[in-house]
């Protein structure tokens, strides 16, 4: 008795803990290991996670690979592993990713009882510590040529430290031709020298000042000389903290002399930040795929702040508009082929041509510097007298020019004076000088642009003459051999009317070929081609009534059983329907054709005589006793078109 | 054709069987020495036969037979003979095969132009069909065998009805003139020969009623409609004693129909049964 209380006891012990324990486990971390896909990559999967509101939730170790040896014996084979860990769906922990590119030429060792493949590719790795998604401590990015299972060649590698995602103390940054090394503040503003020298210990080598983010000075060196260029050296200005990419390099330059410009190593140091910033770039969409993240580095500068405001900003806008109209216009004109022949025989072409080629190369081209500026977002970098020296070195362009035309090697002047009412002053505020520049380019575009559209007119014409001429060439060569060869191989009446149709075609072009007046002749040209793709079509449905007779006839016939015979029989159904097509409508067509074609109705009779077929294949599986009735003893083919329904529906 | 193998061996059993009874039958009617022909006669014979499509593989056989005789004045179509209204339900087994069963009603006319007996008496038979088609290079062959258990009576006032069983087998042939086979717009002709036995307590000496010797020729108007006229010569023994054999003449005149009245969408997957 006991003995099976107990048993009862234990048997609801075990329940218990079962009922308690099942929603327990969904609050418990859990391991997956299967497939998984991140972003373009597709591998093997091990990781733990839980389940919040029925959202994955990665936390704990992470680990995700691929390798495929088949693959790289067959041919290349993209080999990653991408290690770590997380906490509540945010990378916490040392990290590593590892890329590969390989490919194997079938060489193999063996080592320690293993066979080894040896392998040539790209390795691509990037190592370190991440704090809750952010970067965390030194992060060292390296790419390596690998030749056969050996580093053969460091192709970049950056170390830079972090503290909480914020670039910190000393870092490196090297690809095959240049080592940047560098500091930061605290706060990741870049600080004290930054050098950059190249690989090959030749070219000349760079060292950036900065002071508290704002750069003060680059000095140039190299083997005999050195050069020190100022910067944003003594502005005690406003400034705004930005990230060191390409655009602070523009809005740099608006600050140096052409000179000065062309001393530095073009964008060598941007690029080396871009590279570093590609990397970065993947392990974060990797981490991004797989929970929170925000794993970019910003390395911060400081620049001089000229804010813009509203009535500046709506300048802007219009500058862009002016630019972007003007431009569009002028690579209409200038990349049109027929003024580009014209300029070469006409002189007033040649003028109008070479006009807009001045007016780009002095109005539009600085404007389109300023516009670039504007969509990297850099003009309040930098003060507006500044841009204005910069970008119209040469000072502000003028409203008149003298415009060179040559032609047949005579060299000739003309000038040109843009027809705007603006007038710039020397003490126009300096934006309001620049859209007034913008404007006088558009003007002079448009001026140019609308004389230049009656020259094209008149030369559109001529070519739309020659090509339709040309169509109809095609057009009438094309259907001649057509019915040539066609008409051999249809019943006589058809051939008949398709020999009607070639006679017709022949005369059709002659009445073209009759037409003198220049302006006439492009509408008669028009009609003409037209007509003959009507002709075209036309003679192909004649080609085909012979065929639309077969299949109407065996589409109405049934197979009946007669049991007398014990035989199936064919037999002809719905007979008032397929003889008024064979006995009316298509002599009608057939007639039609031989003795009312003209250019007019071409197309209406070949949609009816394609829109009948259509109908009569139809009605077959239709109830059409009222029709049949009504059929009867009609002969006249315009009102059985009538009850068909068609002649509505050609006129459609 | 192994069913009909079948068949046709439990036809000549079963005759066996019917000859055996009349051997057992004795009748006080004397048989002349040799077999005597009687007078020939000379028949019409109006024949439509109807096939009316009532489903799949159903159908109704609807005939109407006019059957004109000679009288004294006039060869062929003096006097009404018969009328016959013939029905049944058919079953398409498939093309080369199909049966059907159904009833008779026959109108008699006394032709007898000295009796003074009643004028018209029916007769009344129940009736069953098996017919074989096969095809022969262009031609058609067909087997049909009929069974009919008739009731007829004399035209005596209150006469009975006496019970008699027939067998029938015919072969005929459609050869078709001018075409490569039976299809409308063709000429066709149809020798046919029918021998049709009978059985019952009044046949004693008399199993041969009728063989049937007829040639039709025939036009295929369309899939459903055909005609045919020909001429018939016949013979058989005398039921009252088979020394005596009747012959004849006849012309015929025949109009095949077969209308499907049902609506297009049930018909057009059946059309084609199972060829």
């Amino acid at each position: 008795m006991i003995r099976l209380t107990i048993k009862v006891l234990l048997q609801f012990l075990v329940f218990v803990i079962m009922v308690i324990s099942i929603p327990m486990n969904a609050q418990e971390i859990q391991t997956y290991n299967g497939p998984l896909q991140i972003g373009k990559y597709n591998g093997k999967a091990t990781y733990s996670y839980k389940l919040v509101e029925n959202d994955t939730v990665l936390d704990g170790d992470f680990t995700v690979l691929r390798s495929n040896l088949q693959e790289l014996l067959e041919k290349q084979d993209y080999s990653f592993q991408f290690k770590g860990a997380f906490v509540d769906g945010k990378a916490n922990g040392p990290w590593k990713f590892q890329f590969g590119e390989f490919n194997s030429k079938s060489q193999s060792e063996v080592i320690d009882y293993q066979y080894r493949v040896l392998v040539s590719g790209i390795q691509k790795s990037a190592i370190g510590k991440i704090k809750m998604g952010k970067p965390n401590g030194k992060w060292t990015i390296v790419e390596e040529e690998i030749e056969n299972s050996e580093i053969s060649k460091t192709l970049f590698k950056s170390v830079i430290s972090f503290d909480n995602g914020v670039p910190q103390q000393n870092f490196s940054i090297n690809n095959e031709n240049y080592t940047l090394v560098g500091r930061f503040l605290r706060d990741g503003l870049a600080h004290d020298e930054w050098s950059l020298f190249p690989s090959n210990g030749m070219d000349q080598s760079e060292s950036w000042f900065f002071k508290d983010g704002l750069l003060q000075s680059i000095r140039v060196d190299d083997e005999n000389d050195h050069k020190t260029i100022k910067a944003y050296q003594g502005y005690n200005g406003k400034t705004k903290i930005i990230n060191l990419n390409a655009g602070y390099i523009n809005a740099l330059e608006i600050q140096l002399s052409q000179v000065d410009v062309d001393i530095l190593h073009h964008n060598s140091l941007p690029e080396l930040l871009k590279q570093n910033a590609a990397r970065y770039q993947e392990v974060d969409e990797i981490l991004s795929e797989l929970g929170k993240s925000k794993f970019l580095p910003e390395l911060k500068v400081k620049v001089p702040y000229y804010p813009l405001d509203s009535l500046e900003v709506t300048k802007v806008d219009s500058i862009v508009s002016y630019y972007k109209k003007a431009h569009e216009l002028s690579e209409s004109i200038l990349h049109n082929s027929q003024l580009n022949i014209l300029k070469l025989s006409d002189n007033n072409t040649a003028y109008q041509y070479n006009t807009v080629l001045q007016l780009k190369e002095n109005f539009l081209n600085p404007i389109q510097e300023i516009v670039s500026y504007d969509s990297l977002g850099i003009l309040e970098y930098t003060s507006q007298e500044q841009l204005i020296n910069h970008v119209f070195a040469n000072g502000l362009p003028k409203p008149q020019m003298d415009i060179e035309i040559q032609i047949d090697s005579v060299i000739s002047s003309k000038s040109y004076t843009i027809p705007s009412s603006d007038s710039i002053s020397a003490d126009t505020p300096n934006i309001e000088k620049i859209e007034a520049v913008a404007k006088m380019g558009y003007d002079g575009i448009l001026s140019i642009a609308n004389e230049v559209k009656e020259t094209l007119t008149q030369e559109k014409r001529q070519n739309e003459l020659a090509s339709l001429e040309e169509e109809i060439i095609i057009r009438n060569d094309s259907m001649m051999v057509f019915i040539d060869s066609t008409s051999s191989t249809i019943p006589l009446k058809y051939a008949t009317a398709l020999k009607q149709l070639k006679s017709f075609t022949s005369k059709t072009i002659n009445d073209y070929s009759k037409v003198k007046s220049a302006v006439n002749r492009l509408a008669a040209a028009r009609t003409t081609v037209e007509c003959l793709n009507n002709l075209n079509e036309l003679s192909k449905t004649v080609s085909q009534m012979p065929n639309y007779q077969t299949t109407i006839k065996e589409g109405y016939t049934d197979r009946i059983w007669n049991p007398f015979m014990a035989t199936l029989m064919d037999e002809d159904i719905k007979k008032r329907i397929t003889s008024a097509y064979s006995k009316t409508l298509e002599p009608y067509f057939l007639n039609e054709i031989d003795q009312h074609l003209s250019c007019d109705n071409t197309k209406e009779l070949n949609s009816t005589i394609n829109a009948t077929y259509t109908k009569i294949l139809e009605l077959k599986d239709q109830d059409t006793k009222k029709l049949e009735r009504k059929l009867k003893r009609q002969k006249d083919p315009i009102t059985i078109l009538e009850m068909l329904n068609v002649q509505n529906t050609a006129k459609q | 054709m192994k069913t009909f193998r079948t068949y046709s061996i439990k036809l000549i059993f079963l005759f066996f069987l019917v000859f055996q009874g009349f051997s057992q039958e004795k009748e006080a009617v004397e048989l002349p020495e040799y077999s005597k022909y009687k007078d020939l006669g000379t028949k019409t014979w109006i024949n439509t036969y109807g096939n009316i499509r009532i489903g799949k593989r159903l159908f109704w056989d609807a005939q109407t037979h006019l059957r004109l005789e000679e009288t004294e004045a006039t060869p062929f179509f003096g006097q009404v003979a018969q009328v016959y209204n013939r029905h049944a339900i058919g079953y398409i087994h498939s093309k080369y095969f199909n049966v059907r069963l159904g009833g008779v009603l026959r109108l008699n006319f006394n032709t007898d132009e000295a009796s003074t007996d009643r004028n018209l008496v029916p007769e009344w038979r129940i009736w069953h069909q098996y017919q074989f088609a096969q095809s022969l290079a262009s031609m058609m062959i067909y087997h049909r065998i009929r069974i009919e258990h008739r009731w007829t009576q004399g035209f005596a006032e209150n006469s009975e009805y006496i019970f008699r069983n027939r067998w029938r087998y015919m072969f005929r042939m459609k050869i078709p003139l001018n075409n490569h086979k039976l299809k409308p717009k063709t000429f066709y002709v149809a020798p046919e020969a029918e021998l049709i036995m009978q059985s019952g307590k009044a046949v004693v000496a008399s199993p041969m009623e009728d063989l049937r010797l007829t040639s039709t020729l025939g036009y295929i108007l369309t899939p459903r409609l055909t005609v045919a006229a020909g001429a018939m010569y016949s013979q058989g023994q005398d039921l009252k004693n088979g020394g005596f054999f009747k012959h004849s003449w006849a012309m015929r005149f025949h109009v095949y129909y077969s209308p499907d009245f049902r609506k297009v969408k049930n018909k057009l997957p059946e059309i084609h049964l199972t060829d």
